[in-house]
């Protein structure tokens, strides 16, 4: 009861900023399956992050806007591994039916993989991208994979 | 010739009979070790922590002078003192962005430049004398190896004009392109002084450097920095030291082998040649046996295992082969001659030829050389990391099969650049975050770190260990 009583009480103070509130999803890390400490609310984060961390649904998705920054940031930093199309060369394709990690089959999974990182050059882009551009440029990548005609 | 037959042939029975084979280079591509091995022992790793916070690491080394230090060079042209305890100190050991006050003189604009490499004279402790490969901004990425000397007064941090009172220029190497510069420097069994030289740049070795002997690109090289008699001297022994020598021309009784040492055009500090871009190689501790890890083109990665008995001269077969391969590689069947001294061990990149699926394992892009481990189970195996895949591989003999075993060590997050040893023999590693198009500068991007590779049941504890996948 304790307990409970102080989670609510920094929840509604919105100072719990762990992975442990993203309803009931834990980020992974993709390599050895560590629980991740991904901030999930609080100050600085857009609400389009927030509701992100709440639903797992990407709010950028088919947002021409957010395409558009995401496109931007794909350019800088995916596209020389996953090529402009994203059909891979150094980094795998996104244009697969199938993902390399079960985990990146969902957004989700997507956002740990890019936020944290994976496997050697696949580096953990939170040291350079923030939450809302991460979710911008994985809009992107639905983009492009709808663009390919994927599933 | 009755009597020698039959010694010669128990001669080869009791050879046969060792229970170790010695090491051999391998005959035929099939012999060319690949990822799925097993190193005797099947040795377990993990790297645990030393030090972060570096710009861009590209380089480790010890001055093998017992004071426990490591010094971690940063690509920015800065080299960083890291004491036994794992504290870093806070003023670098030398900064060649202050010696001049116009400015860095290192060129950090690509990826592949800046400063490379230190390596420290094998009687440091006496004179001082440490060497530095750097690609220069004032000579437009030329390579430059120079030697500067430590004030015994001020053995942590060698001032900008003390730095500048003591520095000789040893070599400065061309470099028509802005990538695969080389880069490794370090003194072998022999005292001399052995440099990575790369082809040169672009792709597919466009000035045939590989083959041209009047070029050090493409080259190990091998020179003697103690003389006072301009910048070094050529090693008697070195396989060219007088091929180029003008001569009188006798065509009568000349044997072919004799004809074949006249290479007119033959620069005399070239130890062996045919490498693509031989920025990190290491010489086994015990053997004196060197490693090289050949940086490849677009499909596979090489490593170039040369015994310490080597009188020198080796082709490698850039570019005429890439590792066991042709090049160019146009498909699955590419057919061609073995030419020169194979590798002893190859990995493939995502796609092993022009078409083929995508590997899921056992691919990296840039096989990048950290050092011979004597321990841990571990007889004399090169680590090798991979600049893209994270893999940690190990690359060693194995006596009872007769063969190269080339195992993945670790799949890890990190994109090692570079490795060296301490002074206890353990094999460091550096990591950086400058992949290709995410690099921003040394100074800009996320900062590296510093490992040791240490067998999985001795990492301290509470250490920090990479994160690997399981």
């Amino acid at each position: 009861m304790k307990l409970a009583h102080a989670l609510a009480a920094a929840v509604l103070a919105g100072s719990i900023t762990t992975a442990a509130n993203a309803g009931d999803y834990t980020y992974r890390h993709v390599l050895d399956g560590s629980p991740l400490d991904i901030p999930t609310s609080g100050e600085g984060l857009s609400d389009a992050v927030k509701a992100f961390h709440r639903t797992g649904e990407n709010p950028f998705v088919d947002d021409a806007e957010a395409l558009k920054e995401g496109k931007k940031v794909y350019s800088q930093y995916c596209q020389a591994c996953h090529m402009p199309d994203g059909s891979g060369r150094i980094g795998p394709s996104f244009l697969d039916k199938d993902w390399r990690y079960e985990s990146t089959a969902s957004m989700r999974g997507r956002f740990a993989i890019v936020y944290a990182g994976g496997a050697g050059a696949m580096q953990a882009f939170n040291g350079r991208l923030g939450q809302d551009e991460i979710l911008k440029v994985l809009a992107y990548i639905e983009e492009l994979r709808a663009q390919a005609g994927v599933e | 010739m009755r009597l020698g037959r039959p010694i010669a042939a128990f001669a080869v029975a009791t050879l046969l009979a060792l229970p170790v084979a010695a090491q051999q280079v391998p005959q035929t591509v099939d012999e060319v070790a690949q990822p799925g091995g097993t190193l005797p022992g099947n040795p377990k790793v993990a790297l645990v922590k030393v030090a972060d916070g570096f710009a861009d690491p590209v380089n480790v080394a010890n001055a093998g002078d017992g004071s426990g230090r490591l010094f971690v060079v940063e690509r920015v042209g800065r080299i960083k003192i890291v004491n036994e305890d794992g504290s870093v100190n806070e003023d670098p050991f030398l900064d060649l962005t202050k010696l001049n006050p116009l400015g860095s003189i290192v060129q950090t604009g690509f990826v592949e430049q800046g400063l490379y490499a230190v390596a420290f004279h094998p009687n440091f402790e006496e004179n001082g004398h440490f060497f530095v490969h750097y690609a220069s901004l004032p000579f437009n990425g030329d390579g430059m190896i120079v030697r500067f000397t430590v004030d015994p007064d001020s053995p942590d941090v060698v001032s900008a004009e003390r730095a500048n009172e003591t520095s000789k220029v040893i070599m400065r190497i061309e470099q028509p392109w802005y990538n695969h510069n080389g880069g490794q420097i370090e003194f072998g069994p022999d005292g001399y002084l052995y440099i990575g030289s790369g082809d040169g740049g672009w792709e597919g070795d466009p000035l045939q450097a590989g083959k041209d002997l009047s070029t050090k690109l493409a080259k190990m090289l091998r020179i003697d920095v103690d003389t006072e008699n301009g910048a070094y001297a050529i090693p008697e022994s070195n396989p060219f030291a007088h091929a180029s020598d003008e001569r009188l021309m006798n065509l009568f009784g000349i044997t072919e082998e004799q004809f074949a040492e006249i290479r007119t055009k033959a620069d005399p500090a070239i130890w062996a040649y045919g490498v693509r871009n031989p920025y990190e190689f290491a010489f086994d501790p015990e053997t004196g046996d060197l490693f090289i890890a050949d940086v490849g083109q677009n499909h596979w990665e090489e490593i170039i295992w040369q015994p310490a008995d080597s009188k020198g001269g080796e082709y490698y077969g850039w570019p005429d082969m890439g590792a066991g391969q042709c090049h160019p590689l146009t498909g699955p069947d590419t057919e061609c001659p073995t030419v020169g001294v194979l590798p002893v061990a190859q990995y493939p990149h995502q796609t092993p030829y022009p078409g083929a699926d995508q590997l899921d394992e056992n691919w990296g892009c840039s096989a990048q050389g950290l050092g011979v481990a004597r321990y841990g189970g571990m007889d004399g195996a090169y680590l090798v990391g991979d600049w893209c895949s994270g893999r940690l591989w190990g690359l060693g003999w194995d006596g009872d099969n007769e063969t190269w075993q080339f195992q993945e060590l670790l799949q890890t997050g990190l994109q090692f650049t570079a490795g060296g040893l301490d002074e206890d023999g353990y094999v460091m590693a550096v990591t950086a975050n400058n992949f290709y198009l995410a690099d921003q500068g040394p100074e800009a991007n996320p900062p590296g770190t510093l490992w040791r590779v240490m067998p999985r049941d001795e990492v301290p504890e509470g250490a920090e260990v990479a994160r690997t996948k399981q």
